[in-house]
């Protein structure tokens, strides 16, 4: 759990008032076991498919899980973030400290992450997109890297009152599922249809395809695009759901797509472009509806 | 909206003739130095062939209709561009974030006195391609004084 701990403390200088998220080490060690999990469904396969004694599998395992906690609850020790006036100030870690300073006019972009594992037990990941200069114009910095669903809207008001908006997102239109469907199983069906024709065994591979339509369900239904005055909300999934609240000073081009077959349904890809390296940070969402916007 | 420069077709057919005759040496090239005798080989110069073969059809069929779909439009807020046959495209560039505008001219589009008009903002650029280059200029200078006139 993040703990809020306003300093009662008012300094001369600004009467600001200081406000503080910790991360606790709770949630660091969940965050910690969520990540080795991946590396654990590698040593999985690895394991099936180099056919190594049952017992050096498990102690591989074991091994590479406590080492992959350790280094990340290292890593991330006491996330703390301080609101200051016009600055959010992080600072973490164990044995290397560091401290990072992000002044919150050059923030560009909020990015609400939740993962695949994290999303059901509720919890979410916040990253800041930011305005820099030279090679790094466009970088991401982490802000909070693990906290519960229910805190997030304490964390906007006391760390970024200025993100904190109220918004509905609209959702795609049903008439648009077919195709989303579509093209997102042709790409998948010539690979599997090249696994199953040359791997033995490979047939199995098509019970995987009742699980893809569920799976693409769920994105279609993630969908979401909020088009207000001053900000841009845009909501989709790859893997992890990510809802992005994009500031509307901040973005560069704003462009709309549609194919012929689109343009009969009326529905439309939208996609915004933010400054970014030379070809600029861009963020799409798909099969909208057309009278959003413009 | 505004259209751009009727030579446009000619351009595109260009254009399209030329990448045709590039895959085609390719592909001869490709047929004569390659020595192993694989199925692959075939499989990877005969995609080439019918590569060239749809950019040569694509050169001398598409560009009335892509002629016909071009429009762009600028005021002194957007910039607008809509483009595409399959695939229509409807871009709008804020006039504030426009950073700078660029002049691009070949060889063969000094021929034809046309000009490629480059829309540079801080997330990447966009080409307005083949205006005349009078009209090409004064756009450039019209674009220019608006952001001067924003700095100052």
């Amino acid at each position: 759990m993040i703990e809020l701990k306003s300093k009662e403390e008012n300094e001369d200088k600004n009467e600001f008032e200081i406000k503080e998220f910790t991360t606790s080490l709770k949630d660091l060690f969940m965050m910690a076991t969520m990540t080795s999990c991946i590396l654990v469904g590698i040593s999985i396969i690895l394991a099936f498919g180099f056919a190594i004694n049952n017992i050096k599998i498990f102690i591989i395992l074991f091994i590479s899980v406590i080492i992959c906690t350790i280094i990340t609850i290292i890593k991330y020790y006491k996330f703390t973030v301080i609101r200051e006036v016009d600055n959010i100030k992080l600072s973490y870690g164990l044995f290397n400290k560091k401290e990072v300073t992000i002044p919150v006019k050059r923030i560009q972009s909020l990015i609400i992450v939740e993962g695949v594992i994290r999303k059901p037990l509720g919890y979410f990941t916040l990253k800041v997109e930011t305005l820099g200069y030279g090679k790094d114009k466009c970088k991401s910095t982490m802000i909070c890297p693990i906290a519960k669903r229910k805190v997030l809207n304490k964390f906007f008001e006391d760390i970024l009152p200025e993100m904190n908006i109220n918004y509905d997102l609209r959702t795609s239109p049903g008439k648009a599922l077919n195709g989303f469907l579509l093209f997102r199983l042709l790409e998948e069906l010539m690979v599997i249809g090249l696994i199953a024709i040359y791997v033995t065994y490979g047939y199995l591979i098509f019970l995987l395809i009742p699980i893809l339509l569920v799976w693409h369900n769920l994105r279609f239904e993630d969908n979401g695009l909020y088009y207000g005055n001053d900000f841009v909300v845009m909501r989709y999934r790859k893997l992890n759901r990510k809802t992005v609240i994009i500031k509307r000073d901040c973005i560069q081009s704003f462009e709309k797509q549609q194919t012929i077959f689109q343009k009969r349904k009326a529905i439309a890809r939208y996609k915004v472009t933010i400054a970014g390296d030379s070809l600029g940070k861009s963020y799409k969402v798909g099969y909208m509806s057309e009278n959003n916007i413009c | 909206m505004k259209k751009i420069s009727a030579c446009s077709r000619k351009m595109w057919t260009i254009e399209g003739l030329i990448t045709t005759g590039i895959f085609l040496a390719i592909a001869v090239i490709l047929n004569i130095f390659l020595e192993f005798n694989v199925l692959w080989k075939y499989v990877i110069i005969c995609s080439i062939y019918g590569l060239a073969l749809v950019i040569l059809l694509n050169s001398l069929y598409m560009p009335k209709y892509r002629y016909k779909k071009y429009r762009y439009e600028m005021d002194e807020e957007k910039i607008i561009l809509r483009y595409g046959i399959l695939n229509e495209k409807n871009v709008v560039i804020p006039m504030k974030k426009v950073q700078y505008v660029g002049i691009q001219q070949g060889i063969i589009l000094r021929k034809f006195k046309l000009i490629n008009l480059k829309v540079h903002t801080a997330g990447g650029h966009y080409v307005i391609p083949y205006l005349e280059s009078e009209v090409g200029k004064k756009a450039q200078l019209s674009i220019s004084r608006i952001v001067q006139e924003r700095r100052i």
